[in-house]
């Protein structure tokens, strides 16, 4: 049972009233050699952008995703309450300014991850599988630029790619990040999870697994794509986990993906949630100082139709940026969630307020377990070396 | 329309797209929301600084500071990443603990002692000469 809080107006100008619109026009694309006549990044990106004349009958004004949350998450909402304003009349101020988007359904014809795969397993042939030799170079770092994941799509086209039983939860996250209530998963140190993964790409190619290393901030991620003929680990024994598990096999120097058992999860963002029946393919390949990806998302709960995406990862020069270190967010973070779902963070003098300043945490802990046993709270316990004196 | 006028139709489509994403560069690294901060409001706080925590995903001072009312107040001040601190001039050893510092910020909308720094006014009667969020001592 969803709960309903948002107003029933918005619902209505989300669920009752939208336009039929198509998501995207149908792609041209070569179904079992998609990269056979590309030459560069951009000229792919180029192929899944689309323009979109302004909609004035827009319920969601125009706005891609990006520019949902881009334009709201400074609490504009609250600011403009404060200076009296009507939520009607800031939401009538949010317009959006683009007139592209992306093309979201998928330009293949299958209709499920399988079947995706077992045609381009097909059509590489046992000639054109195996591990190349030598493997491509796909070392250094790499920038990731993607289009729907990233938020360049319109809303309402994403709204058309989501399915009726998801659709409610769509516009509750939608509706909480114009009222400033967002919820991003980094935002309690929660991973990103696959819509908004791999900021800043490192890869490892050996002959039995590709691994991918996302290692900017606010989280390390990491995957691995077997593509020895393994399989996946078998039902019984597979669970879910962020980033699913994969598995592969090359055609030439192009590297084809399944992603599957990926937990269902939120990005915010203006993005819409998966579930856990999402199961990916992937088509990796190496042109010039980029890595072209190409990616189609199966999943037939929360999607209305097969999801196309792109990504994007550009070589870029060592040592431009501070190297990307093991990080996390836990020991810092201090942001949370109120009682009003209002995103919120602590002061120093709140006693729930993480000490992000101790260099040495664990003799507070160590400190407030000898306070308990002089305060009688834990058995006593004398110090060991009472007993057996070092010597 | 054909595959290569549509295509050229869209490149300009496409400039404008990736121009977005590349303006957007510093938000999309955004770890959270700011709708807790009311970027409505700046304060300034005058204090020494007591901590200094220089990590992702937000760098971190803790200034303690006086209040008008004479009680001792602790300021919790949270800047950005550290890609963008260094873009900005502030580095590892830029501000250190016992450093007299002036800094203002978008507070908390909660009333709790924090917020989201808007300037680096001066460090050890240093002032800043830069424009904005960016760092620079004054010769």
């Amino acid at each position: 049972m969803t709960v309903v809080w948002w107003p029933r107006s918005l619902i209505c100008g989300l669920i009752c009233c939208l336009p039929a619109a198509p998501a995207s026009a149908q792609t041209d694309v070569n179904p079992l050699d998609p990269f056979d006549d590309l030459s560069s990044g951009a000229e792919w990106l180029d192929r899944f952008t689309t323009e979109a004349d302004p909609d004035p009958g827009d319920p969601f004004h125009n706005l891609t995703a990006n520019e949902w949350w881009a334009r709201t998450w400074n609490g504009e909402w609250s600011s403009a309450a404060e200076e009296g304003k009507s939520f009607e009349e800031f939401y009538a101020g949010l317009q959006g300014r683009s007139g592209s988007s992306v093309a979201l359904r998928s330009p293949y014809p299958w209709a499920s991850a399988e079947e995706h795969w077992n045609a381009w397993r097909q059509a590489a042939g046992a000639e054109r599988g195996g591990t190349p030799d030598p493997l491509p170079d796909w070392s250094g770092d790499w920038q990731t630029r993607t289009l729907v994941t990233r938020g360049a799509i319109l809303v309402r086209d994403l709204w058309a790619g989501v399915s009726d039983e998801y659709k409610p939860r769509f516009a509750q996250g939608l509706q909480a990040e114009l009222e400033g209530s967002h919820w991003w998963p980094a935002d309690t140190c929660l991973p990103n999870g696959y819509f908004r993964d791999g900021w800043s790409m490192r890869y490892v190619l050996l002959d039995d697994r590709v691994m991918i290393m996302a290692e900017d901030q606010p989280l390390n991620e990491y995957r691995v794509t077997y593509h020895d003929g393994r399989g996946f680990v078998p039902e019984g024994i597979a669970f879910p986990t962020w980033y699913g598990q994969s598995q592969g096999f090359w055609d030439g120097d192009e590297l084809i993906v399944w992603v599957k058992d990926i937990k269902g999860w939120y990005a915010g963002h203006g993005l819409p949630e998966y579930s856990g029946e999402l199961e990916i393919i992937e088509r990796w390949k190496r042109i010039g100082d980029e890595i072209i990806v190409d990616i189609t998302l199966y999943d037939p709960l929360a999607f209305a139709f097969p999801w196309h995406e792109v990504a994007l990862h550009t070589l870029r020069e060592d040592w431009t940026q501070p190297p990307a270190v093991h990080n996390e967010c836990v020991s810092t973070n201090n942001v949370f969630h109120d009682e009003s779902g209002r995103i919120a963070e602590l002061g120093p003098d709140d006693p729930r307020y993480r000490d992000i300043f101790d260099a040495r945490p664990w003799a507070r802990v160590f400190g407030d377990m000898e306070e308990a046993k002089r305060a009688g709270r834990l058995p006593e316990a004398p110090s060991f070396l009472t007993i057996s004196p070092a010597r | 329309m054909d595959r290569k006028q549509r295509r050229g139709k869209l490149a300009a489509a496409v400039t404008v797209a990736l121009a977005a994403l590349a303006a957007s560069s510093m938000r999309v690294h955004a770890h959270h929301s700011h709708a807790m901060f009311d970027d409505s409001r700046e304060v300034t706080v005058v204090g020494t600084v007591a901590g200094v925590s220089y990590a992702n995903p937000h760098v971190y001072l803790l200034v303690e500071t006086t209040a008008s009312n004479g009680q001792a107040e602790r300021w919790s001040v949270e800047m950005s990443h550290i890609g963008n601190m260094i873009n900005r001039g502030v580095h590892a050893d830029t501000i250190n603990i016992g450093d007299a510092i002036t800094i203002s910020m978008n507070p908390l909308r909660n009333g709790q002692t924090g917020g989201n720094y808007t300037r680096i006014v001066s460090i050890n009667g240093v002032e800043n000469a830069a424009e904005g969020s960016s760092w620079a001592p004054s010769p």
